[in-house]
């Protein structure tokens, strides 16, 4: 029984099940990661399934063609095997013991985006090592893996950087007096909008935009009109908005971050950072000198080509490399089984 | 790129503001303009006006009041937009650097910018009195965010044409400004154009400064020469003769 299941994972025979979040839970560049996942994988001859638990995803583009079932549809149509990977995000944890007191045999893959969510859902004393038996676990940042590591040192961790699709690189025009505003909590966006105007109120009437819901090349496109960016989420784990509107030559002004992320050079920081209350200064500054025509663009360019450094080549080669050490972490294990039980 | 545009200037009298604003000009960042400067004809402006500048000067015979002059400066253009400057006023150097930069990208056959509004305080000297013409940009203010609308002109009387762009076609198609109309001329012609399906965009840079109440200014003398009921009779002329094209005798009594 165990050769049959080796036999299939080294074939790609197995499944791969992808638990889609529901999406007012995570941002929209979250989402895309785990669906950019998943249509990577089947690209590259993978058996991909996605499944969710409430709320059928709907609008999903160059995605469609993947198979998307609801969970009790997926257990019905399909009998969860020891070949098979389900990657379940960190926010979702808990789901992952439902499943094992199901006694659902597959290798369990922590997809873990954001350090804030890591202990969202967990009980005093779990641990994912130990309470839910995650060996492996995909992160979108080197330091994000380091970090978990810390806390769960049994765990494999292998890096996936999210893509910045080449589209970014189209440099915004910044012809509209308008700012583009990420806020990972919406409240916070609102308060930090309330604060500036009424700080500034002869600016009261520069829009702020809030990009929820877009797909990424509505978003891209809407982006184009920006003149500036304000990022708020100090929790940010990787940044990919940052990213897409450094890649756009937009000004960016963003929330200290708690944690440094990978690709920010502390000699030469990317944007201008500082707490909620300087970056309404900075704001109001930077769009009086913007009306004035007064505000010299080069100071502010970019030090990196992100889209270049995080592609989709890059992005599918570190998933690759992950499945490669995925599949064979799983074969080894499941030889020591056929070991032990002598089969 | 070539010349698309043409600043004119009326005067119809001498004051020192007049080299700011020429100053203004040739401090353009981009140099692609035209300059017509329509001068009243009379000998010591004109002698004076060419001792400050070498800008081509066109001379005005018979009426001098500012619509006429200007009327006279778009017939004598020969670019496809055009400016008019008061000669108190003064434009920012970025100023024909943005009609063309947004001219590129957006629709329009009028284009008002983000304007500072001095005024002149006696103890302090000139004073931002206030911003005018952005409030186009905030969301919801007009069905098309960024170009004015015909309801929100004609509710709020808020419609500022300080320096505005003009497409010299849409300018002479419209009927241009009127001057049997002697005050509320520009909102009236706003009005109209608007009412005849013109778009009028605000550009949202600060591009120009005017000045409100200079001594022996257009407007200052209206405001003194001018009953209150004569204003408020203008403004309702206004409301009335937009939708006509042309400059229509009016009945003063």
């Amino acid at each position: 029984m165990m050769d049959k299941y080796i036999e299939k994972i080294k074939n790609k025979e197995n499944n791969i099940f992808i638990f889609q979040p529901n999406a007012i839970n995570i941002s929209s560049g979250m989402l895309n990661y785990i669906y950019n996942m998943a249509y990577c994988l089947d690209k590259e001859g993978y058996n991909v399934i996605m499944f969710y638990e409430k709320n059928k995803p709907t609008n999903r583009g160059k995605y469609s063609h993947i198979e998307l079932l609801s969970l009790a549809e997926m257990q019905v149509k399909y009998k969860v095997n020891a070949s098979d990977f389900m990657i379940i995000p960190e926010l979702y944890i808990q789901f992952v013991g439902e499943l094992l007191k199901n006694k659902i045999p597959c290798e369990f893959i922590i997809l873990a985006q954001t350090q804030d969510f890591m202990f969202e859902n967990m009980e005093y004393g779990q641990r994912w090592d130990i309470t839910f038996n995650i060996r492996n676990v995909i992160v979108n940042t080197d330091w994000y893996g380091k970090y978990i590591k810390g806390y769960f040192p049994n765990v494999e961790t292998y890096t996936v950087n999210p893509q910045i699709p080449e589209y970014f690189s189209e440099k915004a025009k910044k012809l509209h007096p308008y700012v583009a505003i990420f806020a990972k909590k919406q409240r916070d966006g609102e308060l930090f909008t309330k604060k500036f105007f009424a700080k500034h109120p002869h600016l009261a009437w520069i829009a702020f935009k809030a990009f929820g819901n877009l797909d990424r090349k509505s978003y891209n496109e809407e982006l184009n009109e920006c003149a500036f960016a304000v990022c708020l989420d100090e929790n940010n784990t990787f940044g990919t908005f940052p990213l897409e509107v450094l890649s756009k030559n937009i000004l960016l002004l963003g929330q200290s971050l708690k944690f440094v992320p990978d690709w920010m050079d502390m000699n030469n920081i990317d944007g201008i950072w500082g707490n909620d209350e300087e970056l309404i200064d900075y704001l109001e500054k930077m769009i009086t000198a913007w009306l004035y025509d007064d505000y010299d663009d080069s100071q502010h360019l970019p030090t990196q080509n992100y889209t270049e450094l995080y592609s989709e080549e890059n992005f599918i080669h570190q998933l690759k490399n992950a499945f490669e050490a995925i599949k064979n972490n799983r074969i080894n294990f499941l030889n020591k089984i056929k070991a032990n039980t002598n089969e | 790129m070539n010349k698309n545009i043409t600043i004119i200037i009326p005067v119809h009298e001498y004051n020192d503001y007049i080299r700011n604003a020429i100053k203004s000009i040739e401090e353009q960042k981009n140099n692609q303009y035209d300059v017509l400067i329509v001068s009243a004809n009379k000998k010591p402006l004109i002698k004076k006006i060419k001792s400050i500048t070498s800008f081509k000067l066109i001379v005005k015979d018979g009426n001098t009041d500012y619509v006429s002059m200007v009327n006279e400066g778009v017939l004598n253009t020969k670019t496809d937009y055009f400016t008019i400057l008061e000669y108190d006023d003064i434009l920012y150097p970025n100023f024909i650097d943005n009609f063309y930069k947004y001219q590129k990208e957006f629709e329009f056959d009028m284009a008002l910018h983000i304007c500072k509004e001095m005024v002149l305080i006696e103890e302090k000297g000139e004073v931002l009195n206030a911003i005018k013409n952005e409030f186009v940009w905030a969301m919801g203010r007009t069905t098309n965010v960024g170009y004015w609308d015909f309801e929100n002109v004609e509710k709020s009387n808020n419609y500022y044409s300080a320096n505005a762009i003009y497409k010299k076609s849409a300018y002479v198609e419209s009927g241009g400004l009127k001057s049997n109309i002697k005050l509320w001329f520009n909102y009236e012609f706003g009005l109209r154009f608007l009412n005849l399906g013109y778009k009028i965009f605000v550009i949202p840079k600060m591009m120009s400064e005017h000045h409100i109440n200079r001594e022996g200014s257009y407007l200052d003398n209206c405001s003194k020469n001018m009953q209150a009921d004569e204003q408020k009779f203008y403004l309702n002329t206004a409301k009335k003769e937009y939708m006509f094209t042309e400059d229509r005798e009016i009945n003063y009594n």
